[in-house]
């Protein structure tokens, strides 16, 4: 499956990219073509690009915060997380793709 | 003839002791018979006495009115009327140093309290920051023995002459305190016990009770406790807290009659003591100070207490709280915090190996501070500066140089001269001269021959007073009318040259044949002792530079001169035509003015062009926001209170000497100094940066067992290191992270951090416990390592740099993900070895870790 996927944390300092190395790290594990974009202390990095929207299945948005252009995903199914659940049980969130 | 003058009080805490004194000031220069009522209260006072003013317990907005006795003439009530309308509503105290903030109790000390048995934890208001421990001393208050008040005394006429003695020693006393003093609180406060004991009132009380034919014991203690009363029933916190300060002038007057209370004698402490009392007059704390004064429990105090703001000064911590609460605990080993205002009774072992954290933190932080302090400092790019103390007595010389001062850029040699009958002689001057020289080893002494003139006039030189003193018959002026004075000033410090390094300076120089004449006179001096057979050194002869002309033509006075030093106070005064001690045009005495930084670069210039090493001394030196543009200036000393030495010397390390000289010009062509004070707003604060990580940041094994020990400990270490000046508040700063959810995240690991304005670097540091801990992480399983990273709040100058910090925290959380990280970090011996993966780990630059 394609997946792309934002994380984003209050401080933006460590746990967006906890939650966006376990993402990649899991989701590729599963067979997946993942690509994670980050949205912390340091701006947007990593950034989702049309190309990598296209053919995209779903957006994992694994934040506690309101994330910028969420607009890019309108179309697209969604699947939600905490930046926690991300971090502590990343095979959990894949698990909900195929429910 | 109007005989009288109405108004409203428009002093928010009253009528108290500084406008008071201005009031009496005036009147006095006047020459008027004048009283004060205060229609409110219906108490009256004659308008010379500070004490009377203070007793008429006159509160903001109080309707008073002035009589005098006889009609004013119009020039004296329009004087008046100026001094009510424009001076008077400005003459509010300086708020004395605002007493730290009740603090949230951090966690860690939170837990600590909690542990405590019950009734051992007595909390207060803090009034003095810090932390102490010590056996519970209490002590009787400023209070005078009452039951000698009705003393009858034997021949009026002998007490009479028993009390002027007595008064004589304590102003002995007192003067040669303030004289010997090296804190300008201490002195300040010594200064305003003088003017108590002066004050025509107490004169007057004492004089009528000693008629009534009561002895001069029972004459002090009834004046002074008279007028201590009337001043605790007044409606304003500050004058009740007066009341002190005049039972303290009773018990020293006291103890000059012979008679020695249980008050009049301070206990040597003789070991690390907390001293608690209902009170302490100034003479009280001054007696009990010393390296065993471990802390303070004032009772009905307050902050703005004078025994209060010697403690902040010489940072004893203290609080305020029930006294009889505190002395229940008589003996016990006892810790006082007077940041966060509690004393605990009993200690605990965690409250003990808190207290022990933050003691060692403090002093790892002074013994670095000091290091970096005493040596010379350099401005980032390489240009150097020597930060020199201005000092007013020998005694002064040492402290400076502990401050970290490179020199002593100015020696204000006019005290010796204050407050006597004539005088000192050569002698009495080559000794104090010599003992500053000494004291001062290899460091030199610039020594400024005696400033006195018209507006500080001495009785024994009989200058007539002048219609405008400062335009006036003042500084190097005076010594062709005082051969004799300044050749003995000048015979001593030629003298006592061959004891160390001294540079001699003449105040108020206006012109090049001034400075040519001062320096003849220094070489005939000179011959003079060579022809009586006394060696002398090579002593190097400047000037002062405080007055336009002078700085006009400092090129010339360079070439006669060896060296100048900018007094930047009367310079300042005499460009802008502006009184700084007067409220109503002080506002225009202003060293950051274009025009007064014009000419300052005009007179640096001119010194350039004739190599003459030059110094600036004077308040602006004092202000670390002014150092851009003595830097950009090209100053080669800057002298300045002791104190401000360190953090002038750290503030000089983070600029650049090429964008302050861009800076200065800059500020010479603006046209206000609301457009300079823009352009320093933006001056970038580079400190000198710390690596991210060093081996001090890691404490293995550390001895901590809860959460909250853990971060308290690691915000120490922050602190210990210079990488925090608020442990405090970087630690509430990572518990408001806590706070969102844990950070705890799992396989033993926790991470909190924070982004915060109270972090002055950024760090990364690593904590291991003696045992696993409890952090309610993701996983619920126990802590064995605590890595905590924190970021300044403000965008680094260099964004580069910040975002390259985050840049490792954000590859460090990435890496944490990985089990074989984990397990290498869990496995890592010792903090070189941690030190050591984490920078190969994190692919730190070899400047960033500095294993």
């Amino acid at each position: 499956m394609k997946i792309v996927a934002v994380t984003a944390c209050p401080t933006g300092i460590a746990h967006t990219y906890m939650a966006a190395e376990q993402l990649e790290k899991t989701g590729r594990e599963l067979g997946h073509t993942i690509k994670v974009e980050t949205q912390g202390a340091m701006g947007i990095e990593n950034e989702l690009g049309p190309g990598d929207l296209a053919g995209a299945e779903v957006a994992i948005l694994a934040c506690d915060i309101e994330i910028e252009k969420r607009e890019r995903f309108a179309g697209l199914r969604i699947l939600e997380v905490s930046v926690q659940t991300a971090i502590k049980d990343p095979r959990s969130v894949f698990a909900r793709l195929d429910q | 003839m109007p005989t009288e003058i109405s108004f409203r009080c428009p002093l928010p805490d009253g009528l108290h002791a500084r406008p008071a004194s201005l009031l009496a000031e005036l009147v006095g220069q006047m020459g008027l018979r004048l009283r004060l009522h205060n229609e409110r209260s219906g108490q009256s006072a004659n308008c010379a006495s500070v004490i009377e003013l203070v007793a008429a317990a006159v509160l903001f907005d109080d309707p008073c009115r002035l009589s005098a006795a006889e009609p004013l003439s119009s020039a004296d009530f329009e004087r008046l009327l100026a001094f009510i309308q424009s001076e008077l509503p400005l003459a509010e105290q300086q708020a004395p140093a605002a007493p730290a903030a009740a603090r949230g109790l951090s966690p860690a000390w939170q837990e600590a309290l909690d542990a405590l048995p019950p009734g051992k934890l007595v909390s207060g208001l803090p009034i003095s920051a810090g932390l102490g421990r010590g056996r519970i001393v209490p002590i009787a208050g400023a209070r005078l023995p009452l039951e000698l008040s009705r003393q009858p005394g034997r021949d009026p006429l002998l007490e009479l002459g028993q009390l002027e003695r007595a008064q004589a020693g304590v102003e002995l006393e007192l003067s040669a305190r303030v004289e010997a003093s090296t804190n300008a609180d201490e002195k300040e406060i010594l200064r305003a016990g003088l003017a108590l004991l002066r004050d025509p009132a107490l004169a007057q009380s004492l004089h009528s009770l000693l008629g009534e034919g009561l002895s001069a014991a029972a004459a002090v203690v009834s004046a002074l406790e008279s007028f201590a009363r009337q001043l605790g029933q007044s409606g304003s916190i500050y004058l009740r807290e007066r009341a002190a300060d005049l039972r303290g002038i009773g018990l020293l007057l006291l103890a000059h009659l012979g008679i020695h209370t249980e008050a009049a004698h301070s206990p040597q402490l003789e070991e690390d003591s907390i001293v608690v009392a209902e009170n302490l007059s100034p003479a009280q704390f001054l007696a009990l100070r010393s390296h065993r004064l471990a802390g303070l429990v004032l009772g009905e105090t307050g902050s703005t207490s004078h025994a209060a703001i010697l403690a902040r000064s010489f940072a004893v911590p203290a609080i305020a709280a029930p006294a009889a609460a505190a002395s229940a605990a008589a003996g016990e080993l006892c810790i006082i915090d007077g940041s966060r205002g509690f004393l605990l009774t009993e200690l605990t072992p965690l409250a003990e190996r808190l207290y022990e954290l933050e003691r060692s933190a403090r002093m790892e932080r002074a013994s670095q501070e000091l290091l970096t302090a005493s040596s010379t400092a350099s401005s980032a790019d390489g240009v150097a500066i020597e930060i020199a103390a201005n000092i007013a007595s020998a005694e002064e010389a040492s402290a400076a140089l502990e401050c970290g001062a490179d020199g002593i850029g100015l020696f204000r040699t006019e005290l010796l001269f204050y407050e006597r009958t004539q005088p000192p002689t050569e002698e009495e001057q080559y000794s104090i001269y010599r003992r500053t020289v000494e004291s001062a080893g290899p460091r030199a002494v610039i020594f400024r021959t005696i400033d006195i003139g018209g507006d500080k006039p001495l009785d024994y030189l009989q200058i007539q007073r002048e219609a405008n003193p400062f335009l006036g018959f003042r500084g190097l002026r005076i010594y062709g009318r005082f051969p004799e004075l300044i050749r003995s000033q000048l015979r001593a410090l030629l003298r006592a040259s061959l004891h160390g390094s001294l540079k001699i300076m003449a105040p108020m120089v206006s012109t090049a044949g001034e400075a040519a004449d001062f320096r003849a006179l220094v070489e005939s001096v000179r011959q003079e002792l060579q022809s009586e057979g006394l060696p002398v050194a090579a002593v190097p002869v400047g000037v002062m530079v405080e007055v336009p002309s002078a700085a006009l033509q400092a090129q010339e006075i360079g070439r006669k001169v060896d060296f100048i030093s900018v007094g930047s106070n009367d310079l300042c005064q005499y460009t802008f035509a502006a009184d700084r001690g007067n409220p109503a045009v002080a506002w225009l005495h202003n060293v950051r003015h274009p025009a007064f930084l014009r000419l300052l670069r005009l007179l640096c210039e001119g010194s350039r062009r004739a190599g003459c090493w030059t110094g600036l001394c004077g308040e602006m030196a004092g202000d670390p926001r002014n150092l851009p543009l003595l830097l950009g200036l090209g100053f080669d000393e800057l002298s300045l209170s002791s104190p401000g030495v360190p953090a002038l010397k750290r503030r000089l390390r983070g600029l650049d000497s090429t964008s302050c000289r861009a800076l200065l010009d800059a500020a010479c062509n603006c046209e206000s100094a609301e457009e300079v004070e823009a352009l320093l707003d933006k001056v970038g604060h580079a400190e000198a940066r710390l690596p991210l990580l060093s081996r001090e940041l890691v404490c293995l094994n550390a001895a901590v067992e809860t959460k909250a020990q853990a971060i308290h400990y690691l915000c120490h270490r922050l602190y210990a290191s210079g990488r925090t000046d608020d442990a405090d508040a970087l630690e509430q700063a990572i518990w408001q992270r806590e706070a969102t959810y844990s950070t705890g995240l799992g396989h033993g690991f926790a991470i909190p951090h924070c982004k915060s304005s109270s972090a002055a670097h950024a760090s990364l540091s690593v904590l291991r416990p003696a045992r696993p801990i409890h952090w309610a992480a993701l996983d619920e399983q126990p802590v064995h390592t605590v890595i905590m990273l924190c970021m300044p709040e403000q965008a680094d100058p260099a964004a580069a740099d910040g975002n390259l910090h985050l840049r490792v925290f954000a590859a460090l959380a990435r890496l944490l993900m990985r089990e074989e990280f984990r397990d290498a970090l869990s496995s890592a011996s010792d903090d070189a070895e941690v030190c050591e993966l984490l920078s190969r780990q994190l692919n730190l630059p070899g400047t960033e870790v500095q294993p």
